[in-house]
Parts: C-alpha cells; structure tokens; sequence
C-alpha cells in the first residue's frame, strides 16, 4: 500500500530525514515514534508530496510519487486521509459541511454526499452534532469530525500527525480504538507520536526515528 | 462536473455574504470607477455625433481648367466622380459660379469687370473613411496633378485644428478612462486579497483534502465578478439619476445626444464583472501559486 525505497528528503540547513525505508500494508497500522524534530512529520509530508525527497522512491497505491508532476498531486492527497494534531477543521462551517468537503472536491453529487457523511459521523459517534460548528465541540470531538473527513472518501491510506497531540489521555485511547476499527476494514494506518505510553499497549509495529534516520 | 461547479457557485455567494463590509468597498470602488468610465463613454458618443455633422462639411473645391470648355469641364467632373475616395459632386457653371461670388462678395461680377472669368468647378464630398486632414490632403494631391485641373483644395486649417482638437480630445478621455480603470482593479485586487488572506489557512486544508488550483481559484473569481456585477447596479442606478436629472433640469443647456442607455448597461456590466476578474486574479496570484 505504501513503500518507502531509502527515501532521503531534507530542508535547508540538511535537515529532514535520510536513507528511510519500510512498507505499510493493507489494514495495518504502524506508529512512526520519536522526540521533536526526529523527522515524522517529513514521513507523512513526503508521503503527501509536501516535500520534494532528494533521493529514494515512494510508492504510494501503485503510484510513484518521484514520476508525478506538480499537477497530479491533488490526486493524489484526494486518494489519502489525513489526520491533524490541530484538526485543520474550517470553523465557518458545519460539522456536516467540514466531513463533507473532500467528497465536494471530488464532485460528488449532493444526495450521495449527505449518505456517505451521515454515515461516517454515526461511524464515529457524531450524528447527533452534524449542524455543529467546531468550536462549540470539545477537543475530542473536534479529532473525530478530523477523522471522519479523512474517512468519508474511503481511503486507502491514512496519514494521522500526531492525533492526539492536544487531547486527554482518555479521549486519546478512543482516537486509537476510532483508527483501529478502520484498519479492521483494510485501510493502512500511519501515525505518527511521541507518546509511547499510549501506542505501548496496542501492540502495534512501530518505527523509531531520531534526527531523520531509523534507530528501531 | 455540474456538482462542482454549483458547489463552487455556492462558495462564491457563501463568501460574499461572510464579508459583506469588503465586498461592499470593493463593489463601490467597481462602482465609482464604472460610473467615471460611462460618463467619459456618454462625452465620447456625444462628441462624436457632433463630429459627423461637423465632418459633413469637409469637402474639396476642384477648379477644372480655365480653358476647357463647358462639355470637356463636365466629363472631367464626371471622371473624378468616378474615383474611389469620392462619394458625390455638384458641379458648378460659370452662372452659378458668378451667383456664387455675388452671394460671398455682394457684387456682380459682370459689372465688375464686363466677363465672366470664374472657371468651371465643382465641390466633392469625400468617403467617410478619407474626413481627415491627411486623407483630404493625399486627395487634393491627387487631384492637382491630373491636367484637367488647375486647382483642388480643402479648408486645410479649420480642419487641422479640428482634427487636432479630436484626437487631444479622445486621448484624453482614453487616458483617463485607463487610469480610473486601473485604480478601480487596484482596490478589487487589494480587497480580495484581504479576504483571501483571512482565509489562507481555510485554503491550506483545501490544497491538503486534494483541491486543485482551479478548485480553489473559482469561488474567488466568481466572487470577484460578483463584486463587479454589484458594482454595474450601483453605477447604472447613479447613470439614471443623473441622466434623470439634466434630463429635467438642465435640458435646455445640455443635450445628451445619441446615448443608447442599453449599451450603456451592456458595458457597465460586462467591464465591471471583467474588473473584478482581474482584481481577483491579481490578488489570487500571491496567494496561490500556479
């Protein structure tokens, strides 16, 4: 589903992460883990065409992301779900209309929309706030209305940067348990953390980076 | 496809409603500048109506030679009217000459000097295409060097001057109009990008869901057109006061003459909706990058 082949990507001043290889596959999950700056957010922006890699290969789907052109890359991000620390919900609209947006960029007509939404909010426990506006959810349900829009367009590969970075430890073990349920249903699962505490228990693969570079 | 578009419409709407206060200063800077722009057109149309009844007495006085008898003046008459610049001709006899020079002069020519010296001549109106004063100079040229005339003129410099006048006129309104126009972008663009700069992150998280360029360009340019279609009401409603009131008031010492109030909606709407493309073009290219 998702393959890194010695991915070298940096930023100025040689930052960035270097010589990065593993697989992701179908209804798996893999933490990506490590301290500030170790480089897991450049995993999860390389693998969105976020940053130009500088050597290596990323497969994502079939797709070979060092073929692709500029043109093609909101294509490609429309095939991946991604979840954010700081949700990157639009807080003028709806909880309705936020999980709605990415089938509306990929033209969906309106009745198979709202099907296909209210479907995803009941997935995760959601329904009953649909005409709420992000700010009067709490943290946790703003997290949930983040991972249903990653979900609605049933995809193949889920990015998740640091999810449950601002949430309570309770509410993130039922974001993990949310993830957990969609790698049942074959999607493949990156996340990254720095909470080992919390991804301990799951029993999950998980990769350790430290100043760009695999130690685990 | 269809989807898309009505939702990105939707948008358009959407966001004209959320900034009402700049979508209102850009419609009226779309508004003041249109409303400049159509009065520069009314002088424009105005003016040039006056021009053609000024240009219908451009002609040119051909004077055939002395020594051609009446006949040979005539088909001389008959071949320059024949020639592609000439629209018509009045020829003029040596009689009508003489009531001619009476008429100017108040004297009789017979009794001044016992003969009748005038020559045959004849007056030619020119093709629209030739009313100016270098055309009609290329014509009179012309016209001097075939052998059956002796002179061919035209009011050189009333019509230089007039010229001059015309074209110092319409480079003036031009100018001028240019430059509204442009201010007019200026505020549309900077508006917009105000709007887009508060929505940046907004567009962040598009381009991260997959949106395209396009996907995120259209709201704002239909919003753009938007402005300038709100722009065209407000300045098509002051065009009609305004026009109301020389109308009523001021009918007897301003004639507006020849406007076609159609067009003139015609042009306000589709130069304003194209200002507010430009101006959200403008704005659109530092902030989202092809």
């Amino acid at each position: 589903m998702l393959e890194f082949q010695k991915v070298t990507a940096t930023y100025k001043k040689n930052t960035g992460i270097f010589d990065i290889s593993f697989e992701l596959n179908a209804g798996e999950m893999i933490f990506l883990m490590g301290p500030t700056g170790a480089g897991k957010s450049t995993v999860l922006k390389a693998v969105y065409s976020a940053i130009k890699i500088n050597a290596g290969k990323i497969v994502v789907d079939g797709m070979d992301l060092t073929k692709i052109n500029q043109y093609q890359i909101p294509f490609l991000r429309q095939k991946i779900g991604m979840i954010f620390q700081d949700f990157k919900l639009l807080n003028d609209r709806t909880v309705l209309e936020n999980v709605a947006l990415p089938l509306r960029i990929q033209g969906m007509p309106t009745q198979k929309i709202y099907e296909e939404v209210n479907s995803t909010l009941s997935k995760v426990g959601l329904s009953n706030l649909h005409n709420s506006y992000p700010l009067e959810l709490s943290g946790g349900e703003q997290q949930r209305v983040c991972i249903a829009r990653a979900l609605v367009k049933k995809p193949k590969i889920i990015l998740a940067d640091e999810p449950t970075g601002n949430l309570d430890p309770n509410v993130s073990d039922e974001i993990l348990d949310l993830l957990d349920i969609f790698t049942d249903s074959g999607s493949a699962v990156l996340m990254s953390t720095h909470n080992f505490p919390l991804i301990k228990p799951r029993k999950k693969r998980f990769i350790e980076l430290s100043n760009g570079r695999i130690i685990d | 496809m269809i989807n898309k578009f009505i939702f990105l419409i939707q948008e358009s709407f959407r966001s004209l409603l959320r900034t009402k206060i700049p979508s209102l200063v850009s419609s009226l800077a779309i508004a003041v500048g249109l409303f400049i722009v159509s009065i520069a057109y009314c002088f424009y149309t105005s003016f040039q109506y006056l021009t053609l009844d000024f240009k219908d007495g451009y002609n040119v006085e051909v004077f055939f030679n002395e020594e051609f008898s009446e006949t040979e003046a005539i088909n001389a008459f008959n071949s320059i009217l024949l020639m592609d610049f000439i629209e018509q001709g009045d020829f003029i006899n040596k009689n009508q000459a003489a009531q001619i020079f009476k008429n100017e002069f108040d004297e009789d020519i017979f009794q001044l000097i016992g003969e009748n010296p005038l020559p045959y001549s004849a007056i030619y109106t020119v093709s629209d295409l030739f009313k100016n004063s270098e055309s009609l100079k290329e014509v009179t040229d012309e016209l001097n060097l075939l052998s059956s005339i002796d002179l061919a003129i035209y009011e050189k410099d009333a019509i230089i001057k007039f010229d001059n006048l015309l074209s110092n006129a319409m480079t003036f309104i031009f100018v001028m109009s240019f430059f509204i126009l442009l201010i007019a972008i200026f505020f549309v663009s900077n508006t917009i990008q105000l709007v887009i700069y508060s929505k940046k992150n907004d567009i962040l998280t598009y381009q991260l869901l997959g949106a395209t360029k396009s996907f995120i360009k259209i709201p704002y340019l239909i919003e753009g057109m938007l402005h300038g279609l709100f722009g065209a009401l407000i300045s098509i409603i002051l065009l009609l006061l305004v026009y109301n009131f020389i109308d009523y008031y001021l009918a007897t010492v301003l004639i507006l003459r020849n406007l076609n109030f159609n067009e003139i909606i015609f042009l306000n709407v589709i130069l304003g909706m194209f200002l507010g493309f430009l101006g959200s073009s403008k704005a659109l290219s530092s902030y989202v990058k092809d």
